[in-house]
């Protein structure tokens, strides 16, 4: 693993950059790798000419899409950290009863696919639907991705600096905006923007509540004219507007450093007496969990009983399963290696040319998975064609998708990690690579395998790119239970959305035990 | 005039009282120091003061205004008093001047002046106006969080053990700043530190706490000299504690016979000597026929200004045959500092004589 180095170029390599030159040769190649499906839609809107672009683009249809996904994501943003925030300041830095279940309830809804919550609403209220029902059933679904890490982050806080501003005649209230929400700041950021790409990439929820996304008319588009350029043109508005939001997540991060100034006490804050609002404040996280958790199984539960012991088909359930667990597994782990150079780039090395390499991955995530799936259905029939329809195709689509999501909680383990470990490796004789590997990579493990735990779970209930990708014969869970939904057999959809939400459990105990175990002070 | 004055004041975490029954007094304008070996009560102590933590029992009072009595307590926010954290505490998303500014007002007419004024105040440059707290070194952090807490004027200031995370160059020249800045500013400071030297140097009043209580509280000179136990007594400094025979104003140990600081007492005691008391001479010019006893040196170590010396305590001497019962209570092995200009060498055998007054320790 070490770099066969003369003296004279390890001279040569420590002025320039100690460690990270075996960093970003392969950040690089994944980078390019990222970059395949938006340089198809380059290359689409230059094929197609000016004329097909104006046609396609600017019409009223596009604006209306427009305005519904930039309504969409305003609507849902603000209310899921207000939201969030007050549910995790509750639940860890009050004495709210039973904190610790509320803590797990609040992780629970990330074990249900977006399009399962979508089609439990669908199925009891059957009225909820358009903007309302989007932004409603969005928050239910994606919450946990803002509330982990903002309660992670306020069990972290150095209740000394709460104190210090106690003692400058800070009240309570002015210690929370001037104090605690600062420091939530990373946190808060790192989860909307999370949802907002969810927001933007997501099919299966929005087509059940009839609101209409740019995500759902370009899978429209493609379903009706096979590779045709309408919906590659306006997976380029969507580009568009993922650069947007991404640019707003890095003004709205700022630069600042967030790991503490010095060592700080080890203590935990002390917990807030709620007296005579407890069961007020308690009604909060009920209601959340009442709508999030129980609504889903209450539905599924129903359509189980009725569809009785005729819609278990173990035929059909067996190879799904099988399927399903192999391909979360497996692209979890390709997709967390891959991330690991440019997160520690991120961290250790920011630099524009980081920035470049990261920004890569975050509009190729933002894509819907059916634009990330045309590119590659594209590329392989005309230059790779041994590649079409294999599970390497699948995978790198997988990988494409879920690197964002996978950088997130990298990047912050290894931003734990401090940098002084590396250096006392390599001034103890370890090349670069080995000396990253045995310091800040063994701290940031339990990280990445929470992060990779996230991939996995993103992968099990992934549709739309799977069902383009797949090789023949592949029948995951989640497309199983979409076509029986599709076809309104909601009775035989159900076992399969059980099933996914039983193997997502697993990866968000392990989720929620990372988050508990890195937020130990 | 006592200006502090904790009554009665006890506070447990679950079962394991970390303060019981505590009483202090602190002079106004005073410094003054409470040092206590780690786990004494001494940090639970300040944040019952500062309003952190509020007191099960007893009652808090800082000039006429009552701030805790009982379970009642006035919030830290109302309290007025300042309080320098361990490792300053600076609020990593404020600007070195936010940070100071954090207590004056946003709409306060001259709070650019006053941040400027206490910036200069505690020695930091003009310039540093705009730098981040994890741009600042150890130093600059904790002279940042002094400004910040002399910002609201407080007539009481709390630090927190400041000087612990600073090295040993800079914690003396902090400690003297620090301690010079209070004083001009005339502001009654208590100092919580588990280091006895540094308690020392910068008190005018020291409180030694020990399990939650306070053990002893005086002018550090007095506590130093006149311990109250010998636990007490080594705490504050090096010590030799002697089983002595008290006969008219003067005790009788195995190293010689020494006044004591009381003459009323008789019979046998436990005694205390400071090291510094203990005079070496060259064993040739000893006469053997005086009370002065003997020791032999086996073992040195230089210090620059001194040398430390191991000396072993040679038993044949009349002082020992004439109270056979009587022995050094620590070892027959102690150290002593000598000047070192004039280097013994180690199997020298040297005579010691006591100057100054043994204090009896209770």
């Amino acid at each position: 693993m070490s770099l066969a180095v003369s003296p004279a170029q390890t001279m040569e390599t420590k002025r320039h950059a100690p460690l990270h030159l075996p960093m970003i040769i392969p950040a690089i190649i994944i980078s390019l790798l990222s970059l395949i499906p938006l340089g198809f839609i380059v290359w689409i809107a230059i094929a197609s000419g000016w004329d097909t672009v104006r046609d396609l683009v600017l019409r009223p249809k596009v604006a209306e899409l427009l305005f519904n996904t930039l309504i969409l994501v305003a609507l849902t943003l603000p209310i899921a950290i207000a939201l969030t925030v007050s549910l995790a300041w509750l639940i860890e830095r009050t004495n709210l009863p039973f904190a610790r279940v509320w803590s797990w309830l609040m992780v629970a809804p990330l074990a249900i696919p977006a399009f399962v919550h979508s089609y439990a609403w669908a199925s009891v209220m059957p009225t909820l639907h358009g903007l309302s029902g989007a932004v409603m059933v969005s928050i239910l679904a994606y919450f946990p991705f803002l509330y982990l890490p903002i309660a992670a982050q306020l069990r972290r806080l150095d209740p000394t600096l709460e104190e210090t501003a106690a003692s400058l005649g800070h009240t309570p209230i002015a210690i929370f905006v001037t104090v605690i929400l600062p420091q939530l700041r990373l946190a808060i950021c790192g989860g909307a923007l999370l949802i907002g790409l969810h927001l933007l990439a997501e099919y299966g929820l929005f087509v059940l509540m009839r609101f209409d996304t740019f995500a759902t008319a370009i899978v429209d588009q493609f379903q009706a004219v096979y590779n045709g350029p309408a919906a590659n043109l306006l997976g380029g508005v969507l580009v568009l507007l993922c650069l947007v939001l991404l640019r707003l997540e890095v003004f709205a991060r700022g630069d600042e450093r967030y790991a503490r100034v010095g060592s700080g006490a080890a203590r935990h804050a002390p917990k807030w007496r709620l007296g005579a609002l407890t069961w007020l404040a308690a009604l909060l996280p009920a209601a959340l969990t009442l709508l999030a958790v129980g609504v889903p199984i209450f539905t599924l539960a129903r359509w189980l009983i009725s569809g009785g012991a005729g819609v278990w088909r173990l035929d059909g359930i067996g190879p799904a399963l099988w399927q399903t667990a192999c391909l979360s597994l497996g692209g979890a782990l390709i997709t967390t290696l891959a991330a690991l150079p440019i997160a520690w780039l991120s961290i250790r090395a920011p630099s524009r040319v980081q920035r470049l390499l990261e920004a890569c991955h975050y509009y190729v995530g933002a894509l819907p998975g059916v634009i990330v799936a045309l590119a590659l259905v594209t590329i392989t029939v005309r230059v790779a064609l041994p590649l079409y329809q294999t599970m390497a195709t699948l995978l790198l689509a997988y990988l494409l998708m879920f690197l964002p999501r996978a950088l997130v909680g990298l990047r912050a383990s290894i931003a734990q990690a401090p940098i002084e470990l590396e250096r006392a490796a390599v001034s103890l004789g370890k090349p670069p690579l080995v000396a990253i590997w045995k310091t800040t990579l063994r701290l940031a493990a339990p990280g990445a395998a929470a992060s990779a735990a996230l991939v996995a779970l993103g992968i099990a209930n992934e549709l739309t790119g799977t069902l383009m990708l797949a090789p023949n014969g592949t029948r995951t869970l989640a497309m199983r239970f979409w076509s029986y939904t599709s076809e309104l057999n909601f009775a035989a959809a159900a076992p399969y959305a059980v099933l996914m939400v039983v193997l997502s459990l697993p990866l968000v105990l392990l989720l929620r035990l990372e988050s508990d175990r890195e937020s130990k002070p | 005039m006592s200006f502090l004055k904790l009554d009665n004041v006890t506070k447990r975490y679950g079962k394991s009282a970390a303060v019981t029954g505590l009483n202090l007094t602190v002079p106004a304008g005073s410094r003054t120091a409470i040092v206590g070996p780690s786990g004494s009560g001494k940090t639970t102590l300040l944040r019952l003061i500062a309003g952190f933590e509020s007191p099960d029992q007893g009652s808090i009072a800082l000039g006429d205004t009552l701030l805790a009595q009982g379970t009642m307590s006035v919030p830290a926010h109302r309290r007025g008093i300042g309080y320098v954290a361990q490792e300053g505490a600076l609020f990593p998303h404020l600007t070195l001047a936010a940070n100071i500014g954090f207590g004056i007002a946003r709409n306060s007419p001259n709070r650019h002046a006053r941040i400027t004024e206490l910036m200069q105040q505690v020695g930091l440059a003009p310039s540093m106006h705009d730098r981040r707290p994890h741009q600042l070194s150890g130093g600059q952090q904790q002279r940042v969080a002094l400004a910040r807490a002399m910002a609201r004027q407080p007539k009481l200031m709390l630090l927190d053990e400041p000087f612990s995370a600073l090295d040993a160059g800079l914690r003396e020249a902090m400690r003297d700043m620090v301690g010079d800045v209070l004083s001009t500013a005339g502001i009654t400071t208590i100092l919580v530190t588990h280091d006895q030297a540094e308690a020392l140097s910068f008190a005018d009043h020291l409180a030694v706490l020990r399990d939650g209580v306070v053990v002893q509280a005086g002018p550090p000179q007095d506590l130093y000299l006149r311990p109250k136990d010998a636990q007490t007594a080594r705490f504050l400094g090096d010590a030799i504690i002697l089983q002595a025979r008290l006969e008219d104003g003067f005790a009788h140990t195995i190293l010689g016979s020494v006044p004591t600081d009381t003459v009323s007492s008789r019979g046998s005691a436990t005694i205390m000597l400071r090291p510094e008391q203990l005079e070496l001479t060259s064993a040739s010019q000893t006469d053997p026929s005086s009370t002065t006893s003997l020791g032999r040196i086996v073992g040195r170590t230089f210090r620059g200004s001194t040398w430390r010396l191991l000396i072993e305590h040679l038993p044949a001497s009349s002082a020992g045959l004439r109270f056979p019962s009587l022995a050094l209570e620590t070892s027959s092995i102690f150290t002593i500092e000598t000047p070192s200009l004039a280097p013994l060498e180690i199997g020298a055998t040297v005579g010691i004589q006591i100057v100054g007054t043994a204090h009896i320790l209770a």
